[in-house]
């Protein structure tokens, strides 16, 4: 029953790719020209094989259009009627139009682009070396891309009926989907006094989105799987990245079924999905703008906002749609801005009070004390600068420094970005040694480097000199040099501490 | 057969209204008919003619054909081929183009059928549609149409476009093929003369609502136009009616009384002598004046233009 299905979805699939037929030559010619360029380049040594690299990425883009073009019966009624009257279940439609993409468009592409790679591998394997699995770790990356588009744009073709807003929601989708995390991520970070370091976002914020390329480098939960080699630890958010996408495509196969005729033709199909893609929109321009200034902040995404719903609205009230959406967004930015507030007065949401991980067994902890004094009115603001170390100590160890100044932590700053208006702050980082992998190894000294794990900022209360003398008695040492320089980098007076 | 109970079909507008597009309509299509399906412009023709095809869902009542429902049913999907009144969404083949996609999904589809019938109507085969004039859109249209060899073809304005000559044989063509392998023809168009040319049943929907389903011969039998004329006072509609002769129109022209009558020859027979008329002429109608009639009872295009 099963084989007599898949067989009957596989030759309506040649119906679908019939129809399609141009689309599937212009993405073989793209495909022909990427191998041939990457050949060529391979067998001619220079540089013509990255031009076939950039050839093969192009179906990350003409995956739109495409699958914009198989389910045009969702957005074209005289195409639906001819799709809709032919004998096949909504099912049996939906998955033969996926493995026509399939066919044409998304196998021939990683196929070649495998091809490629393996081309250049084997032709440059002396040079590559050990890059050789960060090269395969991108291709992962590529196939992660691809399906994460593709999910969104069905995803976005089952909700919107018309073409118009099947593209620019699809657009925003992408947009909203990726750097929604990356925002999130950066204001709980900041909050919480780190520096944003996008190779070190835990991996929950790289599930579903094209931010998992960051992912790539390092991710520390996930480090445990390949001992502390993070290049190889980026490989299962990437393989769950796969198969969300591949779970995203499985639901629209029900929304499809659910999605009738009468709806096509119409600009919202599913209302739900628009209200989810319009927060984190508003939420992603809001967040993206507010770090420039916030009038502008709300000024573009008001705008921005409404005029998206006054397209959407077409034939209704240009009054009742203007009121409910100005009341609809002014909830938004309410709960926006509020969640923003308890972020900041929590410090990340409690984050601020996160320490380097305790099981740790070789790393280097340094403190920079900033103590900003009264402003002078000759040389302008003065900074007094202090550095304590600590070296080859354990995670426990760094631990118990973190906590020290977290224990002096100022718990009731009344604004944000807190580095930049306390007058007070240390900066805490903690560099753990590592092994070096690499197979060049010319000396000794290269057999282990220093990778930064922890760096944050916490702004304190106290006297600068009382904590300086408890980080002396906790077992830090001071680093020998110390100054005092204005804003604009003019050193007035150089004093020595021993 | 086809068997259509009670089945009703409301829309939401883009303002967020609802309307109500067909409202109870029950009828049965025989196999082997011709049947006809008659409607003033926005009806519901189209839309009853989409939920046979599997293309809307029925909510309200059922549509079954053979027995089986027809919405995301391929089973009975495969008995059917729906031709509607749009042909751009195929401009991009050729005829071969259009062969070969429609044979993914007919089995029934035959090429011998395709080659007797392209001959006759001597389309190119090897431009695409894009090229051709409406006329020839729809001929293609039909042609596979016919060549899918399904027991039942509907044409929604499928003679829409073509020259009187080429709609005269192409009419013969249906016709012939239907009729040899007693398969069912389900027309739908504004050309009333054609309809019943064509069609062995008829039926006509207004605003959604059925007003009548039945062999055309009954139809037209049903109706007829009588001119009375009374010495003594003109006859009035309201004695017609008392004598149960429904009347669809009532016109007085001098001492005149002209009507359009729902009722058979027989009744008009025994009927119209009580009325002591010293003329009294009924004529039959065609299905175009009953049409006209039936529209204008209930209203519709029959503003007085300024």
């Amino acid at each position: 029953m099963l084989l007599t299905n898949l067989r009957k979805i596989h030759s309506l699939a040649g119906g679908e790719m019939q129809r399609l037929k141009k689309l599937f030559i212009i993405n073989s010619i793209v495909i022909a020209a990427s191998l041939f360029f990457a050949v060529v380049g391979v067998a001619m040594e220079n540089e013509i094989a990255v031009v076939g690299l950039f050839f093969i990425t192009l179906p990350l883009v003409t995956v739109i259009p495409a699958v914009a073009l198989l389910f045009r019966d969702m957005t074209d009624k005289r195409v639906c009627d001819v799709m809709h009257s032919l004998p096949m279940t909504a099912s049996e439609r939906f998955w033969s139009k996926i493995l026509a993409l399939c066919y044409y468009h998304i196998i021939p592409t990683l196929v070649v682009a495998a091809a490629e790679l393996g081309l250049m591998c084997a032709r440059f394997s002396e040079d590559l070396a050990d890059d050789i699995k960060v090269v395969w770790l991108g291709y992962l990356v590529g196939v992660t891309a691809l399906l994460f588009t593709v999910a969104v744009t069905i995803l976005c073709q089952m909700c919107f009926g018309t073409l118009a807003e099947v593209i620019y929601m699809t657009l925003i989708a992408l947009t909203a989907f990726s750097v929604f995390p990356i925002l999130v991520y950066q204001n709980i970070t900041y909050a919480a006094g780190f520096d944003v370091m996008f190779d070190s976002m835990p991996f929950f914020f790289c599930l579903w989105t094209y931010t998992s390329v960051l992912a790539v480098d390092d991710t520390k939960v996930f480090s445990f799987i390949a001992g502390h080699d993070n290049t190889f630890s980026a490989w299962p958010v990437l393989i769950v990245n796969i198969f969300i996408s591949i779970g995203v495509i499985y639901l629209c196969s029900r929304l499809y079924k659910k999605r009738t005729a009468e709806t096509v033709g119409n600009p919202i199909a599913f209302k739900l999905f628009l209200e989810v893609l319009s927060i984190l929109a508003v939420f992603v321009m809001f967040g993206y703008l507010d770090q420039l200034n916030r009038v502008v902040a709300i000024g573009a995404s008001l705008v921005v906002f409404m005029v998206v719903h006054i397209i959407l609205a077409r034939g209704k009230s240009l009054k009742t749609v203007f009121a409910v959406r100005v009341l609809e967004y002014a909830v938004m930015i309410g709960i926006i801005l509020i969640v923003n507030l308890v972020n900041y007065k929590t410090g990340g949401f409690g984050l601020v009070f996160s320490t380097p991980e305790s099981s740790l067994k070789h790393c280097s902890v340094e403190v920079e004390l900033y103590d900003y004094t009264e402003s002078d009115n000759w040389y302008g603001q003065r900074v007094e600068h202090r550095t304590l170390y600590l070296e080859d100590v354990d995670g426990e160890k760094a631990c118990d420094i973190a906590d020290l100044l977290h224990s002096h932590f100022v718990s009731n700053s009344d604004t944000g970005w807190r580095r930049y208006y306390s007058k007070s702050y240390a900066n805490l980082l903690v560099d753990e040694r590592k092994s070096n992998k690499n197979s060049h190894i010319s000396s000794p000294d290269d057999k282990y480097y220093w990778d930064m794990v922890f760096d944050q900022t916490i702004c304190f209360d106290c006297d600068s000199d009382t904590l300086y003398q408890e980080l002396i008695d906790a077992g830090m040492k001071p680093s020998g040099e110390e100054d005092m320089y204005s804003d604009d980098g003019y050193y007035p007076e150089e004093e020595y501490y021993y | 057969m086809i068997q259509i109970e009670n089945v009703s079909m409301t829309f939401k507008a883009k303002t967020g209204a609802e309307f109500k597009a067909l409202d109870g309509i029950t009828i049965e299509i025989p196999d082997g008919s011709a049947y006809g399906f008659l409607g003033s412009n926005g009806a519901g023709k189209s839309t009853l003619m989409r939920m046979m095809t599997g293309i809307y869902p029925v909510r309200e009542g059922s549509i079954r054909i053979d027995g089986l429902d027809v919405f995301d049913n391929p089973e009975a999907k495969k008995n059917i081929f729906f031709v509607n009144d749009e042909t751009v969404q195929y401009t991009s083949y050729t005829l071969d183009g259009l062969k070969n996609y429609y044979k993914v999904y007919y089995p029934d589809f035959s090429d011998t059928v395709f080659e007797r019938i392209l001959e006759k109507l001597h389309l190119p085969r090897d431009k695409r549609l894009s090229e051709f004039s409406k006329g020839m859109k729809r001929q293609a249209m039909v042609l596979i149409g016919l060549s899918c060899r399904t027991k039942y073809l509907m044409l929604d304005e499928a003679f829409d476009g073509l020259d009187p000559a080429m709609r005269k044989y192409v009419k013969n063509i249906i016709t012939d093929e239907i009729l040899d392998r007693e398969a069912t023809l389900i027309v739908s168009s504004h050309n009333i003369a054609e309809i019943s040319e064509i069609c062995d049943k008829a039926m006509l929907i207004h605003k959604g609502r059925l007003i009548f389903a039945n062999d055309v011969d009954d139809i037209r039998s049903g109706f007829g136009k009588v001119q009375l004329v009374r010495s003594s006072r003109p006859v009035t509609p309201e004695e017609l009616e008392a004598l149960g002769l429904g009347v669809v129109k009532y016109e007085l022209v001098g001492s005149v009384a002209q009507a359009v009558i729902r009722a058979d020859d027989n009744t008009l027979r025994e009927q119209l002598p009580k009325l002591g008329c010293e003329v009294c002429e009924a004529i039959g109608l065609t299905l175009e004046e009953i049409f006209i009639y039936e529209m204008e009872a209930r209203g519709y295009a029959t503003d007085e233009l300024a």
